[in-house]
């Protein structure tokens, strides 16, 4: 039963460098569908901009914005906690009106009028949540960047690690099969 | 043979997901409201040309209307604006504006300068009540049905092609309100 397979499979033909260039192909969609992901978990977690720190209460005008340029206007946050959340939030909602800048980097004057209005309901004490839905009831789950888990955006969600755990077993398959072969 | 077949396999079905799942360009643009057939939200601001006075959603209630989003900084507002002269002329029912942050003064010469067919117009200096209303640009026309329920909205200007589309529309929510 040591009979080593000729050319019936193929498999002679193929060196270890192709089974790790196929291999290096498949990490590297799975990455890149998982790096969507990644980005968008980032923008949530990463303050954007730090251009205040010194915690002074500025007053805040919610008029409109002409000729200003700062991306965040500086406000006056009860607590560090509340900055984070209101910087989690803004860069996790995106702009309607430029669609691939989140609220957090918009200088979009209803991108501002956003951002007041996160920071109105924080001050107001509502939660995360009830401030996503309130976006969500205006403007769609397209305000998201990170999308709902729903019937629709199941492929979404699970795509990226259902492939990357098909190119495993794939990958197992190929590596069993030239070890036998090799036998 | 059938081995050499699976990558290329493979390949077929991803460029067939992308093309299904990618939205076109076209699509991309315009994010369907989620407040249609929904209540319009409800909210009073003040008259553009008599601050005094202040107008609110609630009182149009019984009537189907027009709500035209529009800003005299809004150049495509300029391009449909021979269309919305038509709606206010045709439709037979109030065609509302919606003067969303804007300066007065400039409001005021625009319509001056281009004419004024609108039944009244609101001012959302702030932009409080724009948010609500989900608008994410100027232009945009929403038609309310008699009983308050946002029907349609346009996103962009309206052309021939949109506008014989809001004149049928607008022709059924009469029918409706007559019934």
């Amino acid at each position: 039963m040591n009979e080593v397979p000729t050319n019936a499979t193929g498999l002679r033909h193929q060196s270890p460098l192709t089974v790790v260039a196929a291999l290096l192909l498949l990490g590297w969609l799975a990455l890149g569908m998982t790096e969507l992901k990644a980005q968008a978990d980032e923008r949530a977690s990463h303050p954007v901009n730090e251009q205040q720190q010194d915690g002074v209460p500025r007053p805040v005008q919610p008029g409109r914005m002409s000729g200003m340029i700062t991306p965040i206007e500086p406000l006056p946050f009860r607590s560090p906690l509340e900055e984070r959340r209101f910087r989690a939030l803004v860069s996790e909602l995106r702009c309607t009106v430029c669609q691939n800048e989140s609220l957090a980097e918009s200088t979009a004057p209803l991108a501002r009028d956003l951002r007041m209005e996160v920071f109105a309901m924080l001050q107001d004490g509502r939660s995360d949540m009830e401030i996503r839905q309130f976006m969500v009831d205006r403007y769609g789950d397209f305000v998201l960047y990170r999308p709902p888990l729903a019937g629709h955006t199941l492929l979404l969600w699970f795509g990226p690690i259902l492939l990357l755990i098909g190119s495993l077993i794939g990958a197992f398959i190929v590596i069993h099969k030239r070890r036998q072969a090799l036998k | 043979m059938i081995r050499m077949l699976v990558p290329l396999l493979v390949f077929v079905g991803l460029v067939g997901l992308l093309l299904i799942s990618l939205p076109t360009a076209e699509q991309r643009r315009q994010v369907a409201s989620p407040l249609i057939g929904r209540e319009v939200p409800n909210f009073s601001l003040p008259s553009l040309h008599d601050p005094s006075v202040s107008y609110s959603t609630s009182e149009l209630r019984g009537q189907p209307f027009i709500l035209n989003v529009w800003g005299s900084w809004c150049f495509s507002c300029r391009v449909e604006h021979p269309y919305i002269t038509r709606l206010g002329q045709e439709a037979g029912i109030p065609l509302v504006g919606f003067n969303w942050r804007d300066e007065r003064e400039d409001a005021l010469t625009w319509l001056g300068r281009f004419g004024d067919a609108w039944t009244f117009h609101m001012v959302d200096e702030e932009g409080r009540a724009a948010i609500d209303l989900g608008v994410y640009g100027a232009p945009e026309t929403f038609l309310i049905d008699h009983r308050g329920i946002i029907r349609h909205k346009h996103i962009g200007p309206v052309d021939q092609v949109s506008f014989d589309d809001l004149m049928r529309r607008i022709n059924d929510m009469r029918l409706e309100a007559d019934a």
